[in-house]
């Protein structure tokens, strides 16, 4: 265990947006469908298996709420990689992504950062993939996912891994430990958001976020 | 200060950052530090921590910061433990302490944490009378070392984007325009503030840009600008001096160095947050621009990256009025040394340089799109912005190099802003597009742009076929992309759209010129059936585009009476009609692909321009007429086969491009009306033309009727009676055969077959099918024909429905009370069924709606002839309700309100109780609202006064069933949100079929919550219709002058009837309102959004017109303007009867207030936060406006003693301390004396935006942000976790195996001794 390379990573976000559950999904393979807050943080080590050998985020899943916050940034100190989370169906989640972004680069300078858009399989989004511009602005990585459903569940920290291991071609060799998806992802509905993704690609970039 | 406390902390924080600490050991250390931070002696205890000269950890120190973070934010001003001024002043002066005494170990963490901290104190406490020298001090940090100036100037720029960029500090809304002052004065140079703000400064507080006075925005706040002595040449000289000398020093360098691009990059990204801020001329005073451009030639891919950013951002901005608009055109493209810089910045990132200047050459790739933006905002917002008769740029040729340059760019991304500028600004603005220099590119911009079209077709096959490499297309633009369909997506959206903008504007400048220019290059495409796909389509999009442009060009010709723009258009005609011919004689190569054949029949109704009455009457040669019989026959040609689905596409593209043309020449068609209803009536009677297809020759036909202008209303009436006709007889023989039961209905269906056809597995009844698919087409096509006739705002044929109107409406309802007695199980249980399985496989269709259940296909001819019912009942129940809801807008058909009302209650609700929610939804949506829209709301009535006959029609038809259905729905709807919440506290299980069953319910119930919400929006709105919102009320008091009451001019929202009676109907009044509240209690975002909204714009108007009464005004004119908001409401409603508080009063304190609060607590609903906040705010501000802000005051008339709270006197404070009582009654945790304080600075505070910040600081530790009871209680075990399941546990998914089967591996997979961590630190 002491050789395998580990990582620090924040895993932030509003209150609720399902940072835990994305979590938990991976640990146990359970579907948390209660809201339970977060207290201050919860480091979990999450490990992989890739091939290149094992590895292991250790995940600071950090409360999404002021008054549960804890320590706060001082959290963040010597973090290595990140996930800002939001809730596709909630846009203050989404307006407030500039601002957890911001609390992030003042602690941890250049780590690389995922922006995971969560909670695509409910069919009333509210947060369209045309509005997710941030990341482009920002130069983060970003990923519908569904914690329910499992979409897109490895790829965020497939991706952060292949950053910090300075290797493209990193893969994950074994699934984690999932339980079957609470519900299949709507295919349909993922090709119209890809669609929609391909669409915003295409937009210049709007001056403000203020089109929320 | 206790040491033990302190060494305390520091354990807990060894424990908190460690990973390997225990979830409860963290809890107790976190609880040690949040002791710390809420101690009363938290600041010492934080300063001491924070010391760098007691030598602890960085870790530690940052906890010390935090706890002075946590000091100021929750203390400053507050009563508990407050913040006092001298303690404010002893605070920033020790954090400037902090930061004077800063070295370059320091963590970069604890250094922004100190910037953030003062950014705190300046946002807070600075520019006040005890903080006047900010300028000073950071001078003395900026002149310290390279260290203090790199701190110096993340405090200017973390300020700036508090202020500018980020929306978390209520403080900063708060306090804006005492900031905005303070950053004016430090930030510009004195010789700008001068000559900007001549006789002192006036800021507006309605805008964030410092602009002068003589704007044309309404300045509230007057505050004067501070200039600080020795601070005269201002920040914005300063960083711009820096960075030229940082610029300058590095020029020729080949590599720049560490140290000195951190300082280029920290100073251009200070510049960047305020360029779009600072006044113009504060840009040119300091030569920021072309400061800036020669930063792009520096040797490094950031700087230029910050660089055309900043610049980027400057040629976007908005300019202040009173400030020269051309001038950021000026400085950059005029000037050269910027322009220079800026097109040999581009140069270098070309596809051949980019080796020899760029580390990255994505970043070139970033960088030239940034400039391809700059170049192309320069001329979309200055150049040609506007006076199309004036050029503002006297000599434009080498930006015009540029422009031209860049549109040859083989990078889409970089070429297509620039090729939207030329489409969209240039072609379209007439004086600069004749500037000589613009004009002598005109030719090669046009053969470039239909060159790249063709290109960008063929890309976007090539794309399509999975074959990235040959599409041609840039590989770091190509890598940007994250699939290819994304990249196609963008080829053939935004891109093709610029190029097209391009051949439009092109044809406008020169009409016949272009079009004799283009044909050649068309015909061969379109003489030929072997051209590539690709060629065709985008000659078909060319022939579109140009076809458009001309349209357009001779419409404004037609406007303007243009007589040489006519000659043009003519001259281009007889080109036009030869294209045509082309276009039409096209034959598609016969396969399996249609996309040529429906872009061919797209294509076609474009032509329609050249097809008025008029070319064709005075056409000498008849090519008119004859293209316009071809493009028919085309058209129709197409309608013959239905054999497959792919011909069923072509055809309906065909009757669509029929409608279209119907829609576009209409009086054209009716010269030729006898061939083509004769065509028309052929493809109905034949067999082979499927009923859809049939259904919208029926539209077509309606649609040349409604829009034919040289038809008389009789001529019509005979016209439409063909198409009419038939479906009323059909409705009509259905209605007495079928309709008069449920029994009757049921055996029209054919259930009583399909029983038997279950149980003794026999054949179905194919006769009940053939009913049922004619009653459904003629449904369908009485609803083409109705949308098309009846639709939004035309209403052209609306009179010939009107003999019609009962024939139709009689058997819809009907219609729809049978459908609905089929889900109510009383109507089925005297039926003899004999099969358990049918009635189980029927009389699911009462339990949801349609089954998605595949299996029912399956399982033999009964179960799919079981499906072939429940469609069939689908289909009828959206049809019959949207026929009924577009009959609505008939006046006729409640020419016998009694009647109807009758009839409309008996047949919609005489089951209601056994709808489903889906049920629900589509009655409120497509019946019930377009009622509410329209009754009483017809065309041709006097508005302003309400008319009498719309009114009366409301009061007949709407009362006998709006307030049974009010009940209804709040109690169905409040029942399933409870039995969901529920559900949802009940432990997860995994069974995929529940989860999904579950989230369908959820959708369900809030698809049905939406339409409700919906249609008592049309409630609020039709009330909000008569009255005014609370600032107009406000300011007619004000001007204590007689108002006209003008409502003619509001937008058209709501029903003047339907409000009108509202308001004087008390009890329905109540009922709208009380309905309202309770759907705020149904979390559901969309939903209570919207009622929000309207409430937040209702009820501070309301609460003015409520309060009226209790005083007594000043003068006769302003008895009068408030006897005429008064005298909108029933009286009742605005005074009570012992005179002292109205029912309205009493709503808005109680229960109006409570259910906002509940809204407040709600943690689903957190996105609607900010309009309840804005709603309670601007009651609390206009509660007290009638008497503080009136110029002469209002004496009181009643005191409102008796019903609120014991305060006697003013009614409005009385109002205010009500609302606040009832607040705090709904919200836990929060200090009364700070809400009695904000709601105190509410009442002199006339920004809105100000208003809701105040209320959000206040109101904090309640808002739904908390969670409250879901959470509140952690001492609650939490489920228990299920066993851990190992990887190997579970199921790999098919994508895995793909993964583990190695084809994604690197060389390194083979070598044994490889691992992971021997890469790693």
């Amino acid at each position: 265990m002491a050789d395998i390379p580990k990582f620090k990573l924040v895993l932030v976000g509003d209150g609720g947006t399902g940072k835990t559950t994305f979590v938990k999904r991976h640990i146990s393979g359970e579907f948390e469908k209660k809201y339970i807050a977060t207290i201050g943080v919860e480091v979990h080590p999450l490990k992989f298996n890739t091939n290149k050998g094992e590895i292991i985020f250790n995940t600071w899943d950090t409360a999404g709420q002021e008054k549960f916050g804890g320590l706060r940034d001082g959290y963040y100190i010597q973090g290595q990689c990140a996930i800002i989370m939001f809730d596709v169906t909630s846009r203050i989640t989404y307006k407030n992504v500039p601002n957890w972004h911001r609390d992030l680069v003042r602690v941890c300078e250049n780590v690389p950062i995922v922006l995971c858009g969560n909670k695509v399989d409910i069919k009333e989004r509210k947060v369209k993939a045309k509005t997710i511009t941030f990341h482009r602005k920002k130069n983060l990585q970003y990923y519908d996912i569904s914690a329910k459903s499992n979409y897109n569940f490895e790829k965020p920290f497939l991706w952060l891994a292949r950053k910090l291991v300075g290797d493209p071609n990193l893969e994950f060799v074994q699934a984690p430990a999932l339980q079957p998806p609470e519900v299949h992802i709507d295919n349909d509905l993922m090709d119209q958001y890809n669609l929609e993704m391909e669409a915003a690609a295409a937009q210049p970039l709007p001056e403000e976020d203020d089109d929320l | 200060m206790d040491s033990a406390v302190v060494q305390r902390v520091i354990q807990a924080l060894d424990l908190v950052y460690s990973s390997d600490t225990s979830v409860e050991q963290r809890r107790e250390a976190e609880a040690v530090c949040q002791q710390v931070r809420n101690d009363p002696e938290a600041l010492a205890y934080g300063f001491y921590l924070a010391n760098p000269g007691n030598q602890y950890p960085a870790m530690v120190r940052h906890f010390g910061l935090q706890v002075v973070e946590h000091a100021i934010r929750h203390r400053w001003g507050g009563t508990n433990n407050g913040l006092d001024a001298q303690g404010c002043v002893a605070i920033r002066d020790k954090v400037l302490e902090l930061i004077f005494n800063l070295t370059r170990e320091d963590k970069p963490y604890i250094r922004e944490k100190l910037v953030s901290i003062l950014v705190m104190l300046i946002v807070r406490a600075w520019l006040s009378a005890g903080w006047t020298n900010l300028s000073e001090q950071l001078m003395r940090l900026y002149s310290q070392s390279a260290e203090g100036r790199e701190m110096a100037l993340s405090v200017w720029r973390t300020l700036g984007e508090e202020m500018f960029v980020y929306d978390r500090d209520p403080v900063v809304t708060i306090r804006k325009s005492h900031l905005t002052n303070g950053i004016v004065g430090a930030l510009l140079p004195k010789s700008v503030v001068v000559e900007l703000y001549p006789s002192g400064y006036r800021l507006s507080s309605d805008t964030t840009t410092p602009t002068t006075t003589g704007g044309g925005k309404k300045s509230k706040a007057v505050s004067l600008v501070v200039l600080e002595p020795g601070n005269e040449e201002g920040w914005l000289l300063r960083w711009a001096q820096y960075a030229s000398e940082l610029t300058a020093s590095s020029a020729g360098m080949k590599e720049l160095g560490d140290a000195r691009e951190t300082q280029l990059v920290a100073v251009i990204d200070t510049i960047a947050v305020y360029v779009e801020w600072v006044p113009i001329r504060a840009l040119v005073s300091t030569q920021l621009i072309p400061r800036l451009a020669a930063a792009l030639l520096v040797r490094s891919d950031v700087v230029r990256r910050r660089a055309s950013e900043a610049l980027e951002t400057i040629s976007r901005r908005n300019i202040a009025s009173g400030e020269d608009r051309d001038t950021v055109l000026l400085q950059m493209a005029q000037q050269p040394e910027a322009l220079s810089a800026i097109a040999q910045a581009y140069g270098t990132t070309l596809p051949n340089a980019v080796h020899n200047f760029w580390d990255d050459s994505s970043e070139a790739l970033v960088v030239a799109r940034s400039l391809a933006m700059v170049c192309a905002n320069l001329v979309i917002m200055h150049w040609t912005r506007k006076k199309l008769d004036t050029n503002v740029l006297p000599q434009p040729e080498q930006f015009v190099e540029l422009l031209v340059a860049m549109s040859r760019d083989t990078r889409y991304t970089v070429a297509a802003p620039v090729w939207g500028c030329w489409g969209t600004g240039i072609l379209k603005h007439a004086a600069v597009a004749r500037v000589p220099q613009v004009a002598s590119a005109f030719g090669a911009l046009t053969e470039h742009a239909t060159q790249a079209l063709f290109g960008l077709c063929r890309a976007a096959h090539v794309l399509h076929q999975g074959n990235h490499g040959s599409a041609g297309v840039d590989e770091d633009e190509a890598a940007e992309f994250e699939s290819v369909g994304e990249l196609r997506g963008f080829l053939t959206g935004d891109v093709r759209g610029r190029l097209l903008g391009i051949v439009r504007g092109m044809c406008q400048i020169d009409p016949a010129g272009f079009v004799g220019w283009i044909l050649p290059s068309l015909a061969p495409v379109f003489g030929s059936s072997d051209q590539p796909m690709a060629v065709v389509e985008a000659a078909f999009m060319i022939v579109d585009t140009v076809l458009a442009a001309l349209d357009e060009f001779e419409q404004h010709a037609l406007e303007e009476s243009d007589s040489v723009r006519m000659a043009q258009v003519q001259e281009a005609r007889a080109p036009c009609y030869e294209l045509g011919r082309l276009v039409v004689q096209f034959a598609c190569p016969q396969g399996d692909d249609v996309q040529l054949a429906t872009r061919q029949l797209s294509t076609l109704p474009s032509f329609a321009f050249l097809l008025r009455p008029n070319s064709i009457n005075n056409s000498t040669d008849g090519a008119p007429r004859d293209l316009l019989m071809a493009v028919l026959q085309k058209c129709a040609s197409c309608l013959h086969s239905s054999s497959n689905d792919l011909a069923l596409v072509v055809a309906r593209r065909a009757t669509a491009a029929l409608v279209r043309i119907a829609s576009t020449i209409p009086d054209s068609l009716m010269l030729v009306y006898t061939d083509l209803s004769q065509l028309v009536q052929e493809r109905i009677a034949d067999p082979a033309v499927s009923q859809s297809v049939k259904s919208y020759l029926r539209e077509f036909q309606l649609a040349l009727i409604a829009g034919a202008t040289t038809c008389s209303l009789p001529e019509r009436k005979a016209l439409a009676q063909p198409v009419i006709q038939p479906m009323v007889q059909a409705l009509k023989t259905l209605s007495s055969l079928s309709l008069q039961s449920p029994t009757a209905f049921i055996e029209f269906l054919g259930l009583p077959h399909l029983d038997q056809a279950f149980a003794s597995n026999g054949s179905v009844d194919e006769e009940a099918r053939a009913r049922r698919g004619q009653l459904s087409a003629t449904l369908s096509t009485l609803y083409i024909c109705l949308n098309r006739t009846l639709g939004n705002s035309d209403t052209g044929l609306a009179a010939v429905w009107s003999d019609y109107v009962d024939d139709l409406a009689q058997p819809i309802l009907l219609l729809i009370r049978c459908i609905h007695a089929l889900w109510n199980s009383a109507h089925w249980q005297h039926l003899p069924w004999q099969s358990a399985q049918a009635h189980d496989r029927l009389f699911g269709i009462a339990a949801d709606g349609i089954s998605t259940d595949d299996t029912t296909v399956a399982g033999g001819p009964a179960a799919k002839e079981a499906r072939d019912v429940q469609n069939s009942l689908a289909v009828l129940r959206g049809h019959a309700y949207r026929c009924l809801g577009k009959l609505v807008h008939l006046p006729e058909l409640f020419s016998g309100s009694d009647d109807m009302a009758n009839n409309f209650t008996g047949c919609l609700f005489a089951d209601a109780p056994s709808l489903t929610a889906r049920h629900w939804r589509l009655l409120l949506v497509e019946v019930m609202r377009p009622v509410l829209r329209t009754v009483g709301n017809w065309p041709g009535q006097d508005m302003s006064s309400g008319s009498r006959r719309g009114v009366d029609a409301v009061a007949a038809f709407i009362p006998a069933w709006l307030g049974p259905l009010f009940a209804f729905c709040t109690e169905q709807l409040g029942a399933e949100w409870q039995a969901l919440a529920q559900r949802n506290s009940q432990p997860t299980t995994n069974s995929e079929r529940d989860v999904g069953t579950e989230i369908t319910r959820d959708a369900v119930i809030r698809d049905w919550t939406r339409a409700w919400s919906q249609l008592l929006a049309e409630l609020l709105s039709s009330i909000v219709y008569w009255i005014p919102d609370a600032t107009q009320i406000e300011h007619d008091l004000m001007s204590s002058a007689r108002v006209a009451i003008d409502v003619a001019n509001k937008p058209n929202t709501g029903n003047p009837a339907l409000g009108s009676w509202l308001l004087h109907t008390p009890d329905m009044f109540a009922a709208t309102l009380t309905a309202c509240l309770s759907a705020l209690r149904f979390s559901d975002t969309q939903a209570v959004n919207r009622t929000v909204m309207l409430l937040a714009s209702l009820t501070p108007s309301l609460a003015l017109i409520a309060l009226m009464p209790m005083y007594e005004p000043p003068s006769p004119a302003l008895v009068s303007t408030a006897t005429s908001y008064t005298s909108r409401l029933d009286s009742s409603l605005t005074v009570s009867s012992n005179g002292t508080c109205s029912s309205i009063f009493a709503w808005l304190v109680s229960d109006c207030v409570s259910a906002l609060a509940a809204v407040l607590r709600d943690p689903l609903l957190i996105d609607v936060q900010d309009h309840v906040l804005l709603g309670v705010a601007d009651l609390v501000y206009f509660s007290a406006s009638i008497v503080e802000r009136m110029p002469v005051n209002w004496s009181f008339r009643h005191s409102s003693g008796a019903n609120t709270s014991n305060v006697a006197g003013d009614p409005g404070l009385a109002f205010r301390h009500a609302v606040l009582s009832s607040l705090l009654a709904s919200l836990d945790n929060v200090d009364r004396v700070s809400a009695e304080n904000t709601f105190a600075l509410i009442v002199g505070e006339s920004e809105s935006k100000r208003r809701r910040a105040l209320l959000r600081v206040a109101l904090q530790p309640a808002l739904a942000v908390e969670k409250s009871k879901l959470f509140d209680d952690k001492t609650q075990a939490k489920p228990a976790k299920p066993k851990h399941l190992s990887a190997n546990e579970h199921d790999v998914d098919g994508s895995w195996s793909n993964k583990l089967a190695g084809h994604n591996a690197s060389v390194l997979d083979n070598d044994e001794h490889f691992d992971l961590s021997s890469l790693l630190p």
